[in-house]
């Protein structure tokens, strides 16, 4: 009697097993057809949240640039010395009509 | 008194202006300006004994030097370039392409000992100047090409002098200084050394501004290549020779060249000009047949306006044109442009 038991009971395990074998290796070859590149990304539930409030950061901050115009340095030509009193520029000096052309443009632009 | 400067590749120009009299017996006042020009060049000589140093400086009475801490001489302006040519080689530029020079390592300290000699101290404290800069260029995408830089650079000299300095467009300036009898509309190009700088100006306002890299400098390097000779050699003979653009062909060979690439310049100018304006969104629908205007030293060689306007015409020049003519100063029309435009500030 109990041999027969014994027996069923093993008859019973080894199709479980078989099942749950199958099951795994259903799931495997799911798996292999599937890269895990494709898989839908894990989401988190504060993932929304935190997603908001980051584009409204970049928002923000996209409107602020750095200067990356390049610095000038101090200019030193104190350690150039002039020789001779040779003055630099010649000089020309011409009749002009000059007080009338600023007024025309002042009077354009209003000032 | 406010000042007018022109920063240019070949030339420093100061404009200062007011009233003096008629004459020595008359009461009445007429209006003048000033000018103050230098050339913007300098050749580096090294002397290599203490008896070289003495002959060199006996071989420079009378020019235009200066000694670095090192004991080098700085011959500054046109002796530099007589001295390079004597010496069958190039003088140095502390500007390239209309800024301060990325190529030479004494750039910015030669430009800035010059601008503070030419300009001066301040009469007062803020007392107001304006300066001349390049736009940007539409033939080349250059990193070494830096017009904030270059302005900063001038600000920061002139700053030191005393002075007030704001900066206005090369070309703006040249129609500020021209187009007085035609309501501030019309076409101004500034044809410098470096860079020809272009304007559309519309009543007063600028519509569209741009410049090209090829200009008096080009003209010299290439006709040097063409001719195996030094860029200042080439420079010399074109300032002091005799030939007319559209003319015969000189029997100078430098000459010859440089006629030769002078045409080539113009026909590069037009025909970039003619394209920049077809189709441009920012050009207002003018009513009048516009002026156009040419200054800058390298527009002098004879036959430029008239081989100029001819080109235009060849090149499909897509607006009215009425007359094409030559700045009444071309080389102080910039600097007379910036000072009109620091007295109405």
């Amino acid at each position: 009697m109990n041999i027969y038991l014994v027996g069923i009971a093993a008859g019973f395990s080894g199709v479980v097993l078989g099942y749950v074998i199958a099951r795994l290796d259903g799931i495997y070859s799911l798996l292999r057809q599937q890269p895990v590149n494709n898989l839908p990304e894990p989401s988190s539930f504060f993932a929304k949240k935190h997603d908001k409030a980051r584009a409204e950061v970049e928002e923000k901050v996209g409107q602020i640039s750095i200067d990356t115009s390049k610095f000038v340095t101090e200019i030193k030509t104190d350690n150039i010395s002039k020789v001779n009193d040779v003055e630099l520029g010649k000089k020309t000096t011409q009749q002009d009509t000059l007080n009338q052309s600023v007024s025309k443009l002042a009077q354009l632009k209003g000032r | 008194m406010p000042k007018g400067l022109d920063v240019g590749t070949s030339f420093i120009v100061l404009a200062s202006g007011g009233e003096m009299p008629v004459s020595f017996t008359s009461d009445d006042q007429t209006d003048y300006v000033e000018y103050k020009e230098f050339r913007d060049a300098f050749y580096v000589i090294k002397p290599s004994t203490p008896v070289a140093t003495k002959m060199i400086e006996k071989g420079l009475q009378g020019k235009v030097f200066v000694r670095d801490e090192d004991g080098k001489f700085i011959i500054l302006g046109q002796d530099a370039i007589e001295k390079a040519v004597e010496r069958n080689d190039s003088a140095k530029r502390p500007m390239y392409r209309g800024v301060v020079s990325p190529k030479e390592k004494e750039a910015k300290r030669v430009l800035a000992y010059i601008l503070k000699e030419v300009v001066g101290q301040a009469e007062e404290q803020g007392e107001k100047i304006v300066f001349c800069i390049p736009a940007q260029p539409v033939d080349q995408e250059d990193e070494d090409f830096d017009v904030g830089y270059h302005e900063d650079v001038v600000k920061s000299v002139l700053s030191g002098c005393g002075y007030e300095p704001k900066a206005i467009n090369e070309a703006e300036a040249l129609c500020y200084s021209e187009l007085e009898h035609d309501d501030y509309t019309g076409v101004a190009l500034s044809c410098g050394a470096g860079m020809v700088n272009v304007c559309v100006m519309l009543n007063g306002e600028p519509t569209v501004m741009f410049s090209t890299t090829k200009s008096g400098d080009w003209v010299d390097r290439m006709a040097a290549v063409a001719t195996s000779e030094p860029d200042s050699v080439v420079q010399a003979e074109k300032e002091q020779g005799e030939f007319t653009l559209g003319g015969p062909v000189s029997e100078n060979t430098v000459l010859a060249a440089v006629q030769a690439y002078y045409e080539r310049l113009i026909d590069y100018t037009t025909k970039t000009l003619a394209a920049a304006m077809k189709g441009h969104k920012a050009l207002p629908k003018f009513k009048e047949p516009l002026p156009i205007v040419i200054g800058g030293g390298t527009s002098r060689a004879k036959g430029f306006v008239d081989v100029f306007a001819k080109k235009l015409a060849d090149n499909e020049f897509p607006l009215p044109v009425k007359e094409v003519r030559h700045a009444r100063d071309p080389l102080h029309a910039v600097a007379r442009g910036c000072l009109i435009a620091a007295k109405v500030l």
